[in-house]
């Protein structure tokens, strides 16, 4: 299908009253998770979860994308305006956006987060109109082969690619492929790590996995912390929020080298956005003429990130639709509420699905700019949201969870799957094992397994088939050659102290 | 030699995790070369984990830097409020599970008053019973039976 005619497509999609109202509903919770600290977008897909159910699946993809994105847009005002990072993804933008907000220069900062949140955001969107379709055109010459080579490759990504040591990153990895056999086999229709339970036969519920790991793991490590001081907190006014030109020269050309690496971090499987804002602050950092202006509120060191956050949040979507292998933790949790909708991602998904494909592209463009025009003349209101004392935002949390969870089945089962994840994700948090690649190594277990069976089983039994055919070949080099790089490092560290 | 005790123990967690699944995996069929079995996969991963858990306890070298600062009473009363939920909801009902509930975690923080806890959970009942039961058709009853 054409870029016109799928536009075209999209537009009757996404302009419904329906989806629109969804799409408005989505991007301003995601808004809303987004500027307060402690909560991420994952916890904001459970408490919106139960909505969906009763919505068609295209506007019920149009909202849960939009909290993501929305996330994205509004992570930078704690950052700014308290040195709190409003989720992990806009952690860099306080090192320079702070030291602005305490140069009276705030609403200068939260502009141009904005307006580079909005041009990451649309760069991001042209590539997956250009990309995907073509991407699912060649995804359909894959053979499990290939399938299982990109999946290692993914995995391998998110495993080394996540901050700290990339050895407990593959061991998370490993782990949450481990669990991922729990379950009935459906090749042979075993029953593995089932303990006898009943609940256990389908597998571990993955919502339940993402709001224990991630909702209330979160909220653990913050609970019992003093109150965040809000003392300081600057009222924002409109007129402040104008950049000067030379803000706006500064800044443009950062702006789009954070695009364009948050875009490559988007679409690399298992590397998000996290990553990708890192990324883009220390390019910036290298490329300047005078490197010492960074964390003393130089605006490139807010521009580029925010560009790239945002840019790589929209990217992903393009290996999770086009390949089903999500992009980062995020898109996991959005395929998984797909398949809850009977949607599964794979090649011929543009074709299947150009609907909600093209929908769903639309409805980005609609959502970005709903965004751009909710957070700017309304940031007096966002900035409000952040005096909301933790007392009465964990326990609803809390409540929003075990009600959304509970809503997926109406079993109280995976209600108590959700303490266990919690304690799981509080307890790696606090030694400092990444809790994401294990949340992929759980969403890509059964296809990956499944898939190097299959291979196997058309190569009758020849191990030489995963190298044989090029582009498998060339994954599985490409993992190798990542994984080396990785790891290396750590090992010679570790060698030089002994 | 000195080893970080907290990285070894995480480690050793992990590594007792991987011995369990190992254990239990090798019970699981073989297979053949051309239909492997549904416990190969388990199985292997099981040994790289344990073998990644050497390798992390062996890099445990050196001086502890940093404290846990794990905090055991605000991790109770969540997941206990949690736990409550889970196991009350469907016997006592949606609002007295949920006001309780509600209650532990608010006074996992120590700034929670009587009157903020009482008014969130009245609020936080109400909007649940008229979004969740009401508009959503979630088939949770109210109060027990």
């Amino acid at each position: 299908m054409g870029l016109i005619s799928g536009l075209a497509l999209g537009l009757q999609t996404a302009v419904t009253l329906e989806a629109l109202v969804f799409c408005f509903l989505g991007v301003t919770t995601g808004m809303f998770i987004g500027v307060l600290p402690g909560i991420g977008p994952l916890a904001a897909v459970a408490m919106i979860l139960p909505v969906t159910y009763h919505l068609e699946p295209t506007v019920a993809l149009i909202m849960l994308a939009g909290i993501f994105y929305g996330a994205q847009y509004g992570g930078s005002t704690a950052s700014i305006l308290l040195n709190l990072p409003g989720t992990s993804t806009t952690a860099v933008t306080a090192i320079d956006g702070y030291p602005m907000a305490q140069q009276g220069r705030a609403g200068v900062a939260l502009f141009i987060t904005t307006l580079s949140s909005f041009i990451g955001g649309c760069f991001a969107i042209v590539l997956l109109m250009s990309f995907a379709p073509a991407l699912g055109t060649l995804a359909l010459k894959f053979s499990s082969a290939e399938y299982f080579s990109v999946m290692l490759l993914g995995l391998i990504a998110a495993a080394t690619m996540s901050l700290g040591n990339p050895i407990k990153g593959v061991a998370s990895v490993v782990a949450g492929l481990m669990l991922a056999m729990v379950g009935m086999d459906t090749t042979s229709g075993t029953l593995r790590y089932t303990f006898g339970i009943l609940e256990l036969q389908d597998g571990l519920s993955l919502v339940a996995m993402a709001m224990g790991l991630f909702g209330v793991a979160e909220i653990l490590k913050n609970a019992g912390t003093p109150e965040r001081d809000t003392s300081k907190l600057q009222s924002v006014r409109l007129r402040d929020l104008l950049p000067t030109r030379q803000d706006l020269g500064q800044c443009w050309k950062p702006t789009l080298r954070g695009a364009t690496i948050g875009s490559f971090i988007g679409v690399l499987p298992g590397a998000g956005p996290t990553l990708a804002a890192f990324l883009a602050y220390a390019m910036e950092k290298r490329v300047a003429r005078d490197p010492s202006r960074f964390g003393k509120g130089a605006i490139e060191g807010i521009s580029a990130p925010e560009a790239a956050n945002n840019a790589s949040t929209q990217a992903a979507f393009i290996p999770t639709l086009a390949l089903g292998i999500p992009g980062d933790a995020g898109m996991a949790v959005l395929l998984g509420a797909m398949m809850i909708h009977g949607i599964q991602p794979h090649a011929e998904f543009f074709t299947l699905h150009a609907g909600l494909f093209w929908g769903l592209v639309v409805s980005f463009w609609i959502g970005n700019v709903m965004l751009l025009f909710l957070n700017i003349p309304l940031i007096g209101l966002w900035v409000r949201i952040l005096t909301i004392p933790k007392r009465m935002l964990f326990p609803s949390v809390i409540f929003f969870i075990c009600v959304g969870v509970y809503s997926v089945n109406n079993n109280p089962f995976d209600v108590l799957m959700v303490i266990i994840f919690g304690l799981v994700g509080y307890v790696m948090n606090a030694f400092q094992y990444p809790t994401a690649p294990l949340l992929m190594g759980f969403i890509l277990g059964p296809m990956i397994e499944q898939h190097f069976r299959r291979a196997l089983l058309f190569s009758r039994g020849d191990y030489t088939t995963f190298v044989d055919r090029p582009i498998s070949a060339g994954f599985l080099a490409a993992s190798a050659l990542l994984l080396i790089v990785m790891v290396l490092p750590v090992i010679k560290r570790w060698g030089r102290k002994g | 030699m000195r080893f970080k005790r907290n990285e070894v123990f995480a480690a050793l967690a992990m590594m007792g995790f991987g011995l369990l699944w190992l254990w239990i995996g090798l019970g699981y069929s073989w297979g053949n070369s051309v239909r492997i079995g549904a416990g190969v996969f388990p199985v292997a991963l099981s040994i790289i984990l344990i073998g990644l858990c050497l390798g992390l306890v062996i890099m445990a070298r050196g001086v502890e830097r940093r404290p846990l600062g794990i905090r055991f009473r605000p991790v109770a009363l969540i997941l206990g409020g949690i736990l409550f939920w889970a196991l009350t909801v469907d016997v006592l009902g949606f609002v007295p599970a949920s006001a309780i509930m509600l209650a532990m975690c608010a006074f996992a923080e120590r700034e929670s008053t009587w009157f903020s806890t009482v008014a969130l959970v009245i609020f936080l009942c109400v909007f649940g019973y008229a979004v969740f039961i009401v508009a959503l058709k979630i088939p949770l009853s109210v109060l027990g039976g």
